[in-house]
């Protein structure tokens, strides 16, 4: 067996790659321009839209991808995120293992404290604890997840991978729920993307930047659309109104 | 075998899908529901043409400086602590991952869905190697697997020529007691495959776009299957085309907007997932990242003719408003990419001799031209192909051959061009009111009529001329209107040279 692997990040294996490009397209290397777009459609996306309507179209866009949106203030979100585990019949839920002032900015430290009626579990941000953390997001009814922003032309939502929040969170409970304060509602993925390479050149780091548009789901079965495939089979996206 | 998915000759696979009736309807259905759907999305997106532009500019720009992306994308993942390797060939991406597998100790390995692994054949090395299992985790490429590894038909609809009593059958064997519902048997999978993925311990996946400036990858899914593939194990391999890069998310969120609608008319997957190696302090996700960056021929179309067909974003548009896809289905063309990207692509990864008949099966109509998100003329690139094998092999009498065996097809198949005619309008009924400018309807009715270079025989005229006529003006369109607004395309100077040496 040669040792291919061995060849990975060296210069022989990229030069000669690269080198054999720009030799077929008889184009020399390292002449890149920066990109100048032609147009400014993505900064246009939604631009005429006044706050409230964009709100309004926020909300439309994120029902048509089958997404359950509420809007609620933080004093009312410990008494509706009870209420909803009662309307799903949650009996197991995963929080993610944020610090108390993080919930406490959604007036939620009490209630995350101590859930009412669900065994429930909280994300360890220890990385040997991983497999427990896989196991619990597996078996989660519903996991309530912070969000970053809220995308008013797809009907999106946007989170990244922390320590306290990690991947299979939000891929693996059945119900998804998702907390996004509504000063961090955008027009558009353009301005999502923004954000985040500004905050990226700022040195915040992420290993995953997710754009969720409700349930999984899938067509691949005579193209009928069916809801809920590998992914949640139900995702809420609560609007924090006063954050 | 590579991207070839049959040993069968083309006329023995036509013959195969015309007998598949469920297959046919399956496709004419796609094909009307998807026409509606993206119809829709494109132009609830508004400004179409210009979207257009600017996608085009945004791949020809990264096609143009692809070894300085490519280089700056795999300084950025070495930062990030993932590896590269750049693959010249199939075997040497198959035997990278191979070797990965045996070094990593992997016993279960999970894919997400991935044209790339098909091309290097990885699924077929992997489970023929002891005590490794190999599971896909897209629901339409599990049921392919299930069904003793079935071809896929369509890049976007893999599983379009099954219908849900077949799966049901095949799920069956692995312990499904229920009905044939959609909504039950999904539900099934997503237990079968939690299982596991709970255990899986090697992942791979496709990459939908690299961003170069920061080193992720970018997927679009809606089963979130690939999410979890990056999620649970502890090493993921990327296997990409040299060609899927971008210069940073922008151009990839762009991308990514105008390929979910153009794919299956939404206006975003479900998922649309910036990715790479986990980093210090977090839990879970790849601690091992690998990217495998693969050429296998697709060098072969820089600096030529053909290389905007590099530009391509996989979106199934132009299967979807193809009047010979619609008839033959995507098995009927032999290769993993079929449909007009791939009478194009498949000519210049496989060679001419495996897909020499590919770019006769078209009728020229312009329809994928039309809808392609990012304009790759991929007609006219059919056409090229055609004027390239005719100066190869004109001196022999194998063209002469082709061309009859292609004969027979087109007048053997009167239907095939019946569909032609009616499918413009068909599908579009919902939207044929007057439009304006920037509307998709509009621009799909910009057909073209061309012709065949006169150096071809006289029998392929009448054939070709019946082929040629893309669009029949509408009853309600006068015809003298019409037929002034649809001038031939200008042939090549090739052609020309040609012609004017069979008119003397
Ligand atoms: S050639 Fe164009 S229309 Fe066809 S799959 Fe590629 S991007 Fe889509």
């Amino acid at each position: 067996m040669t040792d291919l692997l061995a060849q990975a990040n060296t210069k022989a294996n990229r030069e000669k790659f690269l080198n054999h490009l720009a030799q077929q397209a008889g184009r020399d290397r390292h002449q890149v321009q920066p990109f100048e777009p032609l147009n400014d459609l993505p900064d246009q996306v939604l631009a005429n839209q006044a706050p409230q309507a964009l709100l309004a179209t926020a909300k439309q866009n994120s029902e048509a991808v089958a997404a359950k949106v509420y809007l609620k203030t933080s004093d009312e979100l410990a008494s509706f995120l009870d209420e909803y585990l009662q309307t799903i019949q949650a009996k197991t839920l995963l929080l993610p293992g944020v610090c108390e002032a993080q919930w406490e900015a959604y007036h939620l430290a009490d209630w995350a404290g101590h859930p009412q009626g669900v065994t429930t579990t909280v994300w360890s941000p220890e990385p040997a604890d991983r497999a427990q953390n896989a196991q619990a997001a597996d078996q989660a009814d519903l996991a309530v997840g912070f969000a970053d922003y809220l995308i008013a032309n797809t009907g999106t939502i946007t989170v990244v991978t922390t320590p306290a929040q990690g991947r299979a969170f939000n891929y693996l409970p059945e119900h998804y729920l998702a907390l996004v304060p509504q000063s961090g509602l955008v027009r558009s993925t353009r301005q999502a993307v923004e954000k985040y390479e500004a905050a990226l050149a700022d040195g915040f780091q992420t290993s995953a930047i997710n754009f969720i548009s409700g349930p999984s789901n899938s067509g691949d079965i005579e193209m009928e659309l069916v809801v809920g495939v590998h992914g949640p089979v139900d995702c809420a996206y609560v609007i924090v109104t006063d954050r | 075998m590579g991207i070839s998915t049959s040993d069968k000759p083309f006329l023995e696979r036509v013959a195969d899908a015309k007998q598949d009736h469920f297959m046919q309807a399956a496709v004419a259905k796609a094909q009307d529901a998807q026409f509606i759907k993206r119809t829709r999305a494109r132009r609830e997106m508004g400004h179409w043409n210009d979207w257009r532009d600017l996608a085009e500019q945004i791949r020809q720009h990264t096609l143009k400086y692809l070894p300085d992306y490519l280089e700056m994308f795999a300084n950025n993942v070495e930062k990030r602590g993932g590896h590269v390797f750049f693959a010249q060939t199939e075997t040497e991406a198959r035997d990278f991952i191979r070797e990965l597998v045996l070094a990593k100790q992997a016993h279960k390995v999970v894919k997400s869905k991935s044209m790339v692994t098909n091309e290097i054949e990885l699924d077929q090395t992997l489970t023929a190697l002891p005590d490794v299992e190999v599971l896909e985790s897209d629901l339409a490429e599990f049921i392919l697997q299930e069904d003793n590894w079935d071809e896929p038909t369509h890049i976007v609809f893999p599983t379009l020529h099954k219908n849900r009593d077949q799966i049901q059958a095949e799920f069956k064997k692995l312990g499904y007691q229920g009905d044939n519902e959609p909504a039950h048997m999904a539900r099934f999978v997503r237990g079968y495959l939690r299982n596991y993925f709970m255990q899986a311990d090697f992942g791979i996946t496709g990459c939908n776009f690299a961003i170069a400036d920061q080193g992720m990858i970018n997927l679009d899914t809606n089963e979130g299957n690939a999410d979890i593939t990056m999620a649970m194990p502890k090493t993921q391999v990327v296997v990409m085309g040299m060609e899927r890069i971008v210069p940073s998310m922008k151009e990839a969120e762009v991308l990514d907007n105008m390929l979910a609608r153009s794919a299956v008319g939404q206006k975003l997957t479900t998922y649309c997932t910036f990715a790479g190696p986990k980093v210090a302090g977090e839990v879970d996700g790849p601690d091992d990242f690998w990217v495998v960056i693969l050429d296998n021929g697709r060098s072969r179309a820089l600096g030529t003719e053909f290389e905007p067909i590099l530009q391509c974003i996989r979106c199934g548009a132009c299967l979807n408003v193809c009047p010979i896809y619609r008839h033959i289905g995507g098995k009927g063309y032999g290769s993993i990419y079929p449909g007009p990207v791939g009478k194009v692509l498949s000519p210049i990864l496989g060679g001419y001799d495996q897909f020499e008949e590919l770019p006769y099966a078209c009728s020229l109509c312009a329809a994928c031209t039309e809808t392609c998100p990012v304009k790759i003329p991929l007609h006219e690139l059919i056409r090229k192909h055609r004027i390239v094998e005719m100066d190869e092999k004109h001196l022999d009498h194998s063209m002469t051959n082709l061309i009859l065996k292609m004969v027979g097809v087109g007048t053997g198949s009167p239907a095939l061009f019946g569909t032609a005619m009616k499918m413009a309008h068909s599908g579009a009924a919902p939207f044929s009111k007057p439009m304006g400018k920037n509307d998709v309807q509009g621009m799909y009715e910009g057909g073209k009529i061309n012709h065949l270079p006169k150096a071809a025989p006289k029998l392929v005229h009448g054939w070709a001329d019946l082929r040629d006529i893309p669009t029949p003006p509408k009853s309600k369109d006068n015809f003298r209107h019409w037929y002034q607004n649809h001038h031939p395309i200008e042939p090549a100077p090739a052609v020309k040279a040609k012609e004017e040496k069979a008119d003397d």
